[in-house]
């Protein structure tokens, strides 16, 4: 075998055993990880779906509200939870250190791994349940709608292990982090489509690659909704920039992430 | 006499293609406002079925050393080396495992990562460990010693051709320190160990040459009857205690 060959499958096999114990970890005994985020995610897609319907109307552009808010939410919290997790990942990495093949990098892609799998089941066991209770109509093509929930959690992923660096070097960054994250919840298309922004706004609501997402979920989930102002190759420009900033930034910090 | 290892490339590699060394390594601490030398300028050469013994006081240094043979640290200067060896974690170590997760899934976790079939090395553990039903129990759950049962047998099962030991019996299991004298004999004829302590006896038993490591600073003596005579002179200053 090749020293490439080599190099490559030992690197899947510490992938492959990392993300096993992060799953474990992250699941926890009798599944009490996953019961505890289908519940916060019911919470949150209850709420909001409410307020939704006190301030409208069961239908929203003929989307039928629940699953609109369900698809708006569980974009952002993909994307949320992974980011949040990927971004504390030097303080979990003591937990590893017995074994000095494992590295940050290692550690942040399998934590992402875990919650995007974990997210993008969630994700559809809600969609199922909705169809069962009669909220929503059948998912028009899931495929679709399953890629853009990974190309989320891939955001929250790569974002993530920019963050871990930053954040090791500059302890600010994580209050700012968080306040950014209000803020993007707020502009992201959570609870609203982008025709529904005033013309004004639309040059720099469209920077967000979070609310392109969004608008091509619907379209994707609903099937009777274009998502004519959405693009998917910004979102995906976006993806390829952050892929290279987080491997730079990643490298850059090396050194002193593992110090720390 | 401090070992030179400035021919360590020729030594090593051309005698048996297969090594551990230090190289001029020094290693120093930042500890309540002044800088502590824990390793000054050490060097030395473990072959593969070699035996070291390193004889040294509390705080003389050898629990860095063991880590650093280890790769669990990096020296600030100089190199550790571990030429087409592959380098066990010290064994009896008490920490390295998930206490949230079950022993079965610890294990299961070390074999995927080394690349061994996780049900060969979960019998393997249970069979030296002895530990039946508490394999499926959180190792939180169980007596702290269990984790160092688990990552000596672990290690034992790995079949590393390198073995650092920090210290010897972390568990009152009788039984199971039995079989772990014995395993380590069994070591001996199999691979390299270096095995730290500030007990005379266990270097006795176990070793074929002997270094004393006395506040940081390594040298290598003639016979292990040497070596301990030198320890005891250290051991005998002011300010010294006696390791476990």
């Amino acid at each position: 075998m090749s020293d490439v060959s080599n190099a490559i499958s030992n690197q899947l096999r510490v992938l492959k055993a990392v993300t096993f114990r992060e799953a474990k970890a992250r699941i926890g005994l009798n599944f009490l990880g996953v019961w505890t985020e289908f519940g916060r995610l019911s919470v949150a897609i209850a709420v909001f779906s409410v307020m939704r319907y006190i301030t409208s109307k069961g239908i929203h552009r003929g989307m039928e509200i629940v699953p609109f808010i369900a698809t708006g939410v569980l974009m952002f919290w993909i994307f949320r939870r992974t980011l949040m997790l990927v971004s504390t990942t030097t303080l979990s990495a003591e937990r590893y250190s017995f074994f000095p093949q494992v590295t940050i990098l290692d550690l942040a892609i399998s934590r992402g791994i875990v919650n995007i799998v974990l997210y993008v089941i969630l994700s559809f066991v809600a969609f199922a349940v909705f169809m069962i209770a009669g909220v929503s109509q059948p998912i028009y093509r899931p495929a679709y709608v399953a890629m853009l929930l990974i190309v989320s959690g891939f955001y929250g992923l790569f974002a993530g292990i920019i963050f871990n660096a930053l954040c090791t070097r500059i302890r600010l960054v994580r209050p700012v982090l968080q306040v950014a994250l209000r803020i993007l919840l707020m502009t992201s298309g959570v609870f609203f489509v982008i025709p529904e922004i005033p013309y004004l706004f639309h040059g720099f609501a469209l920077w967000n690659p979070l609310l392109h997402l969004n608008d091509l979920m619907r379209q994707e989930y609903f099937g009777k909704y274009k998502a004519e102002m959405a693009d998917f190759g910004y979102a995906m420009e976006w993806l390829f920039w952050l892929v290279f900033f987080a491997l730079v930034s990643e490298r850059a910090m090396r050194p002193r992430v593992e110090r720390a | 006499m401090t070992v030179a290892a400035d021919k360590l490339d020729d030594a090593g590699r051309a005698e048996t293609g297969r090594m551990v060394a230090l190289d001029h390594v020094t290693v120093q601490y930042y500890q309540r406002s002044r800088v502590v030398t824990a390793l000054s300028d050490v060097s030395f050469i473990v072959h593969p079925g070699q035996s070291v013994g390193i004889l040294g006081t509390k705080g003389s240094g050898k629990t860095t050393l063991i880590r650093l043979l280890a790769k669990l640290e990096q020296p600030m200067t100089g190199r550790v080396v571990h030429h087409n060896m592959t380098a066990s974690w010290p064994l009896w170590a008490r920490t390295g495992l998930i206490r949230g997760m079950t022993v079965r899934d610890n294990i299961r976790f070390t074999a995927q990562l080394y690349g061994r079939a996780a049900p060969d090395l979960i019998r393997s553990v249970d069979d030296f460990a002895g530990l039946g039903a508490s394999m499926d129990r959180l190792l939180g759950d169980l007596p702290a010693s269990t984790m160092a049962k688990v990552m000596f047998s672990a290690a034992v099962g790995l079949d590393f051709d390198f073995y650092p030991i920090d210290g010897l019996n972390a568990t009152s299991d009788l039984e199971f320190r039995r079989k772990a004298d014995e395993t380590l004999q069994m070591l001996r004829r199999r691979a390299a160990i270096v095995l730290a302590t500030g007990r005379a006896a266990a270097i006795k038993q176990y070793c074929d040459v002997a270094y004393v490591l006395h506040r940081g600073v390594l040298t290598h003596h003639d016979t292990i009857d040497k070596a301990i005579r030198y320890f005891r002179t250290c051991s005998a200053e002011p300010g010294e205690e006696a390791a476990s």
